[in-house]
């Protein structure tokens, strides 16, 4: 774990600098869009602005603004700020959405969400049994769709079943496991920057 | 890449994933602290109601609009050049020897628009580009720059902002309250481990523009646990009021507790009242300019009264520019002089500098047309035939002074005060590697640094 932190750390002090073309974040509207269509149905309307309880931060996400008759993408680079909110507000997703694995699941949320997004995380809430396991991709591709290469979804899923933390999982409930699936695949750089 | 820059990278990474906050406190400890505040007033400001006023008399002889109709006051050091002050001024007197007053500043000479000079200001190109303040030898922290108040009518375009956060005073509380609402990042976390690995791994992936965002995410994603356990111990209550100015003590706890290291403060809601070119607007300077004066009074009562620590104040610690984006012409064409507007300067701005490292109480540089019969250099009617401006005088940067006498046949910006200088002036007071220096004109050498403003 220590070697794969120093080696990944070699990267972080390359400064993005103003001539590199960076991917932005998607910004707010995009990322409700999708999680509205690939979560919820129609009768639920997702907006991660209520997670951060406030209108104005989710600006800082990254937003478009209108000068007369141009418009600018602002506050997309990835900057400590708007990764905390994004952290935040879909961490607080993942952990509501896990809410479908409690004993009782709360009948507002399951009438709100989406048929095969439903489907794939009602089968993760066998967790650790191997129906589980088996669900793991479905829960990717509802969510992710075909955005990232299949290597991501193997890291994912390998981090959750063969990883060092993998025995530890093995005995953490259900609703908890599928929060964190949840916020692994939310928080993926192809899941949250435009390509 | 080279071993020893792989190394060194290597060396520095692996620090800054695995013991960041504390790296960055030992480092600030033992640093002496060093802040910049730049305040833009957006619009374009008439430098004539404040630190660059005209005598009566050429009101009188109809060559520059005056809606105060009050003779200004000298301003400046017993033993220095002087400047003449707008009575309007009257209230930031008391703290006049906490700043500098730098005249005659050229801004682009090429362009008069709103957005290319703001874009020069900012980034030192007039088409936009990095924005100056990334160019600064900052320390770690986890938020480079703090933005507040917007922009106005027209929207700089500036990249490499990746560390400047646009916050207001509501913001800044809901932003707060946000981080206290969830567990912090902790770098141990398992899965924020999983997380930064994969970050990392697509951005080893090569230098195309997806890797640079999951880069550019890896490296924010490394500063968030700091940004998370320092933002919680910020009051929430600090941010007072919906002006700029209730702004300024949550800048000084983020200056005071590490969050920031720099601040951008925009009067942008000022934007359309300061751009007069309707007469019907410019009548009602004298009321806006005092307005303006009380600002300006304010940020600087404010930074010196607040504490950074037992023995200085915030303005013992933090370089302090304030400026706009250009100044203004004196009247307009076939209007009459007591009912006219004015257009936009871009020939000549003042800028006001101070707090740390910055030498306080002085006048450097002037604008020509100084009286009604002054003969203007055939470079200033090369550029304005129309006498409708001030420019500059001749600077000579190694003495500090003005060149007296001296009248160039052609306009070069190497004569004048350009921002280049100013912006350069504040890159030495940072200890800025010179290659970053801005240049005096394109293609150009390095603008002079503003040697007599500087301490030490």
């Amino acid at each position: 774990m220590r070697t794969l932190v120093l080696f990944v750390s070699l990267i972080l002090p390359l400064r993005i600098q103003a001539a590199d073309v960076c991917s932005l974040y998607r910004g707010y509207a995009e990322v409700d869009q999708i999680i509205q269509a690939r979560v919820f149905n129609s009768s639920y309307s997702f907006r991660i602005a209520d997670r951060l309880g406030s209108e104005e931060l989710s600006k800082l996400l990254g937003h478009y603004v209108t000068h007369t008759t141009e418009s600018q993408f602002q506050n997309g680079l990835p900057n400590p700020t708007n990764t905390v909110l994004w952290y935040i507000g879909l961490s607080k997703l993942a952990q509501e959405l896990s809410a479908i694995c409690a004993p009782r699941p709360p009948q507002e949320l399951v009438r709100s969400l989406n048929p095969i997004f439903l489907h794939a995380a009602n089968a993760m809430c066998a967790w650790p049994a191997q129906a589980s396991k088996t669900a793991q991709e479905r829960l990717w591709l509802a969510v992710m769709g075909y955005e990232a290469p299949r290597a991501e979804l193997e890291a994912w899923r390998g981090f959750f079943n063969q990883g060092e933390e993998a025995q530890a999982f093995e005995r953490t409930p259900a609703t908890e496991m599928l929060a964190k699936h949840l916020a692994l695949i939310f928080l993926n750089p192809h899941f949250l920057l435009r390509k | 890449m080279d071993r020893r820059d792989f190394l060194r990278l290597s060396l520095a990474g692996s620090a800054m994933w695995l013991g960041a906050p504390f790296i960055g406190a030992a480092a600030r400890e033992t640093q002496e602290p060093r802040f910049l505040l730049q305040v833009v007033f957006p619009g374009g400001l008439d430098w004539s109601y404040l630190f660059d006023a005209r005598p009566l008399e050429m009101t009188k002889r109809g060559l520059i609009q005056n809606y105060v109709n009050q003779e200004p006051a000298p301003w400046g050091p017993e033993n220095g050049l002087k400047t003449w002050a707008s009575p309007l001024t009257n209230p930031i007197r008391p703290y006049q020897n906490y700043f500098s007053i730098v005249n005659g500043v050229m801004m682009t000479p090429n362009f008069d628009g709103h957005l290319q000079n703001l874009n020069y200001l900012l980034a030192g190109n007039p088409f936009g580009g990095p924005f100056f303040i990334s160019g600064l030898n900052l320390d770690k922290r986890p938020l480079d720059c703090v933005h507040t108040g917007g922009f106005g009518v027209d929207v700089p375009q500036l990249s490499d902002l990746g560390g400047t956060i646009p916050l207001d005073t509501k913001s800044v509380n809901a932003l707060s309250a946000a981080i206290r609402s969830v567990p912090a990042i902790q770098s141990d976390d398992k899965l924020v481990g999983f997380w930064a690995r994969r970050l990392s791994a697509i951005a080893l992936e090569g230098p195309g523009v997806f890797s640079n965002g999951s880069r550019a995410m890896a490296t924010a994603l490394s500063k968030a646990p700091e940004l998370m356990r320092l933002m919680k111990s910020v009051n929430p209550q600090l941010a007072t009021g919906e002006d700029e100015l209730g702004f300024l003590p949550v800048l000084a706890e983020f200056f005071r507790k590490g969050i920031a290291q720099t601040g951008l403060v925009v009067f942008s809601k000022l934007d359309t009242r300061i751009d007069v070119h309707a007469a019907e607007a410019a009548v009602k300077q004298p009321a806006l300019y005092a307005e303006i004066a009380q600002k300006i009074a304010s940020v600087f009562k404010f930074l010196r009264e607040t504490p950074y620590d037992q023995g200085r104040s915030i303005l013992d610690v933090t370089t302090v520019v304030i400026t706009s984006e250009f100044g203004r012409t004196l009247r307009q064409v076939r209007r009459p002089i007591d009912f006219t507007g004015t257009d936009h300067n871009n020939l000549c701005n003042t800028v006001l500098i101070g707090g740390r490292g910055i030498r306080s109480g002085l006048v450097l540089g002037a604008s020509d047309f100084q009286s009604p019969d002054e003969t203007l250099s055939p470079a200033h009617l090369q550029i304005d035939a129309g006498k409708m401006k001030f420019i500059g005088r001749p600077f000579d940067f190694a003495a500090s002074a003005i060149k007296e006498g001296y009248a160039p046949a052609a306009f070069s910006p190497r004569d004048y005060i350009g921002a280049a200088s100013v912006i350069n002036t504040v890159y030495e007071a940072f200890g800025v590697d010179r290659v970053k220096y801005w240049p005096v004109e394109k293609d150009g050498p390095a603008a002079p640094v503003l040697k007599g403003i500087l301490k030490g």
